[in-house]
């Protein structure tokens, strides 16, 4: 009895409360286990003799370079012309693959005509066309972008074709009787209902984008993170090469919660 | 909202219709002609065409025989001119009620007094307190008032309702049903309205057009003289729904007599469709 003489909203905080807490242990626990997976097997290799020289990747000399990195402006110089890329590369996939989805959303043959030959170019990984892009492209610059591109192409593709369906047909049939013409459908009913799949899609891409992204730069180029990588490899500058892998990390995840955050804003969709 | 208009006049000559080649007719020669600022009930039981011959009239489909004219103008396809609510309110579940009233504008480019009037015809279906709501958050009747709503924002002559309150409760529907024909008649538009309800032709129009039988033909063509206030109280209002159920009762009876175009029962006098309205 005394409980129900609290005041109501009194009870639910310290629940809140103590989950928030538990949350927080939880994250911590998973970033120790991790660190401490790269602290001890960074020291095994500092004991062996045979590989003692690769030691500088341990957790002390990547977290010192990582902070020098930052404080030099050396990580926004290397990551620059990466996002530089993987901004064109997603803008033409977009360009491509939403038109391209729509397309095969709306028209049940095209899709039947795209659907084996989308279907076995999807499956080819993006870094096998890396000599034909060295062959058609005259700058590496632009041969990266057309990997990223096409790697980005499919997710967007069909996350927009599969977005097609939650188009209900009367929504089309009442704007047209209110007087809508094709280019008023594709604008206040089309795009708007198909925009939350659109940026799942997109979300994807960006993850298959910036995986591809790294291995693409290790072609001719001299610039962005891929090249850094291959750069701290070469003058076994270990500490370098880990604090770069460490960026790659963090921006990927930045990006990606980027993604998540336009998702929750744009969705119209309730979940049930 | 101050615009008091004269209603369209619908003129259907000999309509006959099938959906596609070789399969069987769903109208056959329908001729109906319909007076300015009307309200007319086409009423008959699942199957007789009567949603079908409300799209030929909105242009939502094209007749295989026969035509359809607007005030003297041939029906080729779908305008804004003449606008049907229909049995889903239809409303685009990213869009608040607001923008959703102001779709039809949106699509005909007018921007002046886009605002002011998005917020007058709100107030006329009575959701002024609900501009910002998304659609999605609405109950079911106040959905159909944001339907009507855009329908009215693009200023038709003519508004055509498919058996839009099925949905709804008896409350929400009597209310609504009160409100579109009140609204109806301050805008002198005309309004067709397809139902199978006899209660709702009654309170809503004036006259009902009886359709039956596999091609659908008109069988009868009632007129209501009420009061506006369509009171179900009123003795008028049941001796005109007896009337009504008589004449869709006729289409009860064995198809030789159903086809015939008076139907047997002695209560019913189809009315003969020989009014001729002048709108020059």
């Amino acid at each position: 009895m005394t409980a129900l003489a609290l005041p109501a909203a009194a009870r639910p905080a310290p629940l809140a409360l103590r989950r928030g807490a538990m949350r927080v242990v939880l994250i911590a626990a998973g970033l120790g286990v991790i660190g401490l997976a790269w602290w001890l097997g960074a020291a095994a290799v500092a004991a062996n003799p045979r590989t003692s020289a690769f030691a500088d990747f341990a957790p002390g000399p990547t977290f010192a370079r990582f902070w020098l990195m930052l404080a030099s402006g050396e990580a926004w110089a290397m990551t620059a012309p990466s996002l530089n890329r993987i901004l064109h590369g997603l803008a033409i996939a977009i360009a491509i693959g939403v038109p391209v989805g729509i397309l095969i959303g709306a028209s049940p043959s095209v899709r039947t005509a795209t659907n084996l030959p989308f279907q076995i170019l999807r499956m080819v990984s993006p870094l096998a066309w890396m000599p034909i892009a060295v062959l058609a492209f005259r700058s590496w610059d632009e041969a990266i972008i057309f990997l990223i591109a096409v790697a980005a192409v499919w997710p967007v593709l069909f996350a927009t074709a599969a977005g097609y369906r939650r188009i209900n047909p009367a929504w089309l049939r009442m704007s047209r009787n209110l007087g809508a013409r094709p280019p008023h459908l594709l604008w206040f009913v089309i795009l708007p209902a198909i925009l939350p799949d659109v940026l799942t899609g997109i979300r994807l891409a960006v993850g298959i984008a910036w995986v591809v992204l790294v291995p693409a730069e290790f072609l001719g180029v001299t610039s962005g993170l891929g090249y850094a990588i291959n750069d701290a490899r070469d003058t076994l500058e270990y500490d370098r090469l880990a604090a770069t892998v460490l960026l790659i990390g963090l921006i990927g995840f930045a990006l990606d919660l980027l993604c998540q955050e336009a998702q929750a804003r744009a969705s119209w969709i309730r979940e049930p | 909202m101050t615009r008091r208009g004269r209603g369209a006049h619908v003129q259907i000559d000999a309509l006959s219709h099938r959906y596609r080649r070789g399969s069987g007719p769903v109208l056959a020669d329908v001729s109906l002609e319909i007076a300015p600022g009307s309200r007319v009930a086409l009423i008959g039981r699942s199957g007789c065409g009567k949603s079908t011959l409300l799209h030929l009239i909105a242009g939502l489909a094209t007749p295989t025989l026969g035509a359809i004219h607007i005030d003297g103008r041939r029906v080729t396809g779908p305008d804004p001119s003449r606008v049907v609510m229909f049995q889903e309110p239809c409303l685009l579940p990213w869009l608040t009620a607001a923008r959703n009233v102001g779709l039809g504008l949106s699509f005909l480019g007018r921007r002046e007094g886009r605002k002011e009037k998005i917020a007058a015809l709100l107030d006329l279906v009575g959701l002024s307190a609900f501009a910002d709501r998304n659609a999605q958050d609405l109950s079911g009747g106040q959905q159909q008032r944001v339907a009507l709503a855009r329908a009215l924002a693009v200023e038709p002559d003519l508004l055509m309702l498919d058996e839009p309150f099925s949905a709804l409760d008896a409350l929400t529907r009597a209310a609504l049903q009160r409100d579109v024909r009140a609204i109806a008649e301050r805008l002198g538009l005309t309004l067709i309205l397809v139902t199978h309800d006899i209660a709702e032709a009654v309170a809503l129009c004036d006259r009902a057009v009886v359709l039956a039988g596999e091609p659908g033909r008109i069988v009868a063509d009632l007129t209501f003289d009420l009061p506006a206030d369509r009171s179900p109280l009123d003795p008028r209002f049941a001796e005109a729904r007896a009337r009504l159920y008589a004449a869709l009762a006729g289409d009860l009876a064995p198809p030789e007599a159903a086809t015939e175009a008076s139907p047997p029962t002695p209560s019913v006098r189809p009315v003969p469709v020989e009014r001729s309205f002048s709108h020059a």
